[in-house]
């Protein structure tokens, strides 16, 4: 009994060791605004979709990077706070907003009803149309949404997306892949395991110019609305103003478009 | 396919880091499910029967439901807000830990009381029949037998518990599963990161199956009679 | 009133098995001080249950068990204290295999403080002197042969200094070989006066040490007497033929 508590003592001490010495790896990302601020807001984000958040290697550091990043950045200048982005997957963190764990929540989410019973919308800052990708061999094959319409082709979206509900009601006869993290789809869909993947066209972008073999065919899918807005805790109306206050300026200034083309570069620079 | 993100101490660094968490993790599950899981089995022995159903029914579901269900359940049930230690957050770590610990301590209670039921009922007798209490019985005669048949079946558990800590991935712990997420999320190499991955779970699994078989093989030729 | 010289006094005793089968019927029997009983009888008769019950690892579902006078079923009796004045020796000898040779001996009195360990030593060395097997006091169990272990197993019960020790066929899982150190211990016991309740098949050394016999069949005691009439003369039809059957094997 002695030897058990023993070993229990010291994995506890190497545990926390390792957490305040920084060796263990952090899925908190700590921004600092202006050396004059002090306190933080913490925004939640589901670094898995480029050109909205996505890690990279920057000075030697994991960084998040990305549209949605930038705009939390402006927030919290705006707030007069440095920014905290916790990143973890996409199904907790509403959960997380619900509780207050997490002060917002950019994740390049569509504002949908369902979400809008949980959470509260700021204006949608970034529309995004519908694309399908699918492979060079098979561009010239899918011409239509009947050419895809057939229970032979294999159909791709993420899941809890729209995509996926404009996967289900686009192509009804279709088989049907969902997964949780879209690099997964492309991946199957540069394998042969799927014909074609439903996103929103920046994200598709980025895996056009990274991936090699892959191409955007020319129809659009779906009608263009639905777009990314930032979600707040249920009844933060304060919050959401002040959101909201920023997301115009950002549009109306013209620098939510060099947010954005910027985000694709460097995406494509990879 | 190309591997050469291996060369860049920038993703090693990632890797390590991730693959210190999951160690941390199965190690210090391991640890608390084994006390829990001695604590539980230690109650179940008693003779209330309420006490035993209640025990019985929570090993019974623990072991019967996945464990990402678990995960989620415990994750909305935990109200804790971003706890930092060091660069660390603990908060996504409670319900996590948690739900290891649970899960773990379920098996571990099994397989303790499986090794606790193996022992030969005469030695219970013979023990009895001089005299000892059956307090006294169960901690110097029948536990420490048991424990040679509880041993093998620990180290499965940790080789398997190595293995779950994947599952915390999506609820915000940076271990090895997440981080080759991270890592595939910057080379676009999805196949070479969960390839390499998978071969730094191996070699944390391999080392432990193969150190266990031979704690098994010399507890097995102590018992040769 | 219980009579002061009866070690053991069986009344009405009935043993009904959770499934139903009926494995003592309304027997009763009693073991003065120094007597030596034998319980012999074809296999599936009663005779070890019935042994067991007399340290109560078989609860009886009717009658009482009395030790000294107390009874062993009424549930103010602290049996581990009553079963340390008995020893229980097994058919499959039940020695404690993590521990040496020694510590199997000591255990039990270190444990429940009748002896110190100094105390406890000195009587354990001079029980396996008895038994013959000082030099294996370092040994472990797996090192042991079957008659060797059998003879520890006697040892082992013997440190507790018992006023009466029960024997379930203790030579039963053994080779032939090793009968006759077993039952030479036994033998000697006998002669020095302890009191024995012992269950076997060996019907040469029951005759030789029995001052009581008991013939068993089908949960019921079908006759009893000294060992010459048992073995010789036997009353009951159903006793002829157990030993008929009997001798003709050997």
């Amino acid at each position: 009994m002695k030897k058990l508590i023993g070993i229990i003592s010291i994995a506890l001490l190497i545990t926390l060791t390792s957490f305040m010495s920084g060796c263990t790896s952090s899925n908190i990302f700590n921004y600092i605004v202006d050396d004059s601020y002090t306190d933080y807001i913490v925004m939640g984000t589901s670094a898995d979709y480029p050109p909205y958040e996505w890690p990279m290697n920057v000075e030697g550091t994991q960084t998040l990077v990305g549209i949605d990043i930038q705009i939390g950045l402006a927030i919290a200048a705006e707030l007069g706070m440095n920014l905290q982005v916790v990143n973890k997957g996409f199904d907790f963190l509403l959960d997380d907003l619900s509780k207050g764990k997490v002060d917002f929540v950019i994740a390049g989410m569509t504002p949908t009803d369902e979400r809008a019973e949980i959470v509260d919308f700021s204006m949608v800052y970034y529309e995004a149309h519908q694309v399908i990708l699918t492979t060079l061999e098979n561009q010239d094959n899918y011409a239509s949404i009947e050419d895809l319409n057939l229970n032979t082709i294999r159909i791709g979206a993420q899941m809890g997306s729209i995509q996926l509900d404009l996967a289900e009601d686009t192509f009804p006869d279709s088989q049907k892949v969902y997964l949780q993290a879209v690099p997964d789809l492309i991946m199957k869909l540069s394998q042969g395991l799927i014909e074609a993947v439903l996103l929103e066209q920046p994200v598709a972008e980025g895996y056009l110019t990274n991936v090699e073999g892959l191409a955007v065919l020319e129809f659009e899918i779906g009608e263009p609305d639905g777009g990314s807005a930032v979600a707040v805790e249920k009844g933060n109306t304060e919050l959401l103003a002040t959101i909201n206050a920023v997301l115009e300026d950002l549009i109306n200034s013209g620098a939510l478009d060099i947010i954005v083309s910027e985000a694709i570069l460097l995406n494509s620079g990879e | 396919m190309d591997f050469s993100f291996l060369l860049d101490p920038y993703y090693i660094n990632i890797l390590l880091q991730g693959l210190l968490t999951t160690v941390i993790l199965a190690v210090v599950s391991v640890a608390f499910g084994t006390v829990i899981a001695i604590g539980v089995a230690l109650l179940r022995m008693m003779k209330s029967k309420i006490i035993r159903f209640i025990l019985g029914a929570y090993v019974e579901i623990i072991r019967g439901t996945p464990i990402v269900v678990q995960l989620i359940i415990f994750y909305s049930l935990f109200h804790v807000k971003v706890i930092l230690v060091g660069s660390y957050d603990l908060s996504p770590f409670i319900p996590g830990m948690f739900t290891l610990f649970i899960n773990s301590s379920a098996y571990m209670a099994e397989v303790i009381r499986a090794g606790i039921n193996s022992v030969d009922k005469g030695q219970w007798e013979a023990s009895r029949s001089l005299g000892m209490t059956y307090g006294m019985t169960f901690r110097k005669i029948i536990f420490p037998q048991a424990i040679k048949n509880i041993l093998p079946a620990l180290g499965n558990e940790f080789v398997t518990l190595i293995k779950e800590t994947s599952v915390l991935m999506y609820s915000g712990v940076a271990e090895l599963t997440y981080q080759a997420t991270m890592i595939k999320s910057q080379t676009y190499g999805f196949m070479e990161s969960y390839l390499v991955a998978a071969t730094f779970y191996f070699l944390l699994t391999y080392p432990t199956s193969q150190l266990m078989k031979r704690l098994e093989r010399r507890l097995a030729k102590s018992d040769q009679s | 009133m219980t009579n002061h010289k009866l070690i053991i006094d069986v009344k009405n005793v009935s043993k009904v098995f959770s499934d139903g089968t009926l494995a003592l019927d309304n027997v009763s029997l009693s073991v003065k001080k120094n007597e030596v009983v034998v319980l012999i009888g074809p296999s599936g008769s009663g005779k070890s249950t019935l042994l067991r019950t007399l340290n109560l690892l078989e609860s009886p579902t009717k009658g009482e068990v009395f030790f000294d006078g107390i009874s062993l079923t009424d549930e103010t009796t602290d049996i581990n204290l009553l079963r340390q004045k008995m020893g229980m020796v097994f058919q499959g000898f039940h020695l404690f295999p993590h521990l040496s040779v020694l510590d199997n001996l000591r255990i039990a009195p270190v444990s429940l403080k009748k002896l110190s360990i100094h105390e406890a030593t000195i009587t354990s060395e001079s029980m396996l002197k008895k038994v013959g097997l000082l030099d294996k006091a370092k040994n472990y169990p797996n090192q042991l042969s079957g008659g060797q272990k059998q003879r520890i197993a006697i040892a082992r019960s013997l440190t507790m200094s018992p006023e009466i020790m029960l024997f379930d066929e203790p030579t039963s899982a053994l080779d032939p070989e090793m009968v006759g150190e077993v039952l030479n211990v036994m033998r000697e016991l006998a002669l020095q006066g302890m009191t024995m309740v012992i269950v076997t098949h060996e019907m040469q050394f029951a005759e030789e040490v029995a001052d009581i016999v008991y013939v068993m069949d089908k949960g019921q005691i079908i006759e009893s007497g000294s060992p010459e009439i048992i073995f010789h003369q036997p009353q009951t039809e159903r006793c002829k033929e157990f030993l008929k059957r009997v001798i003709e094997k050997k």
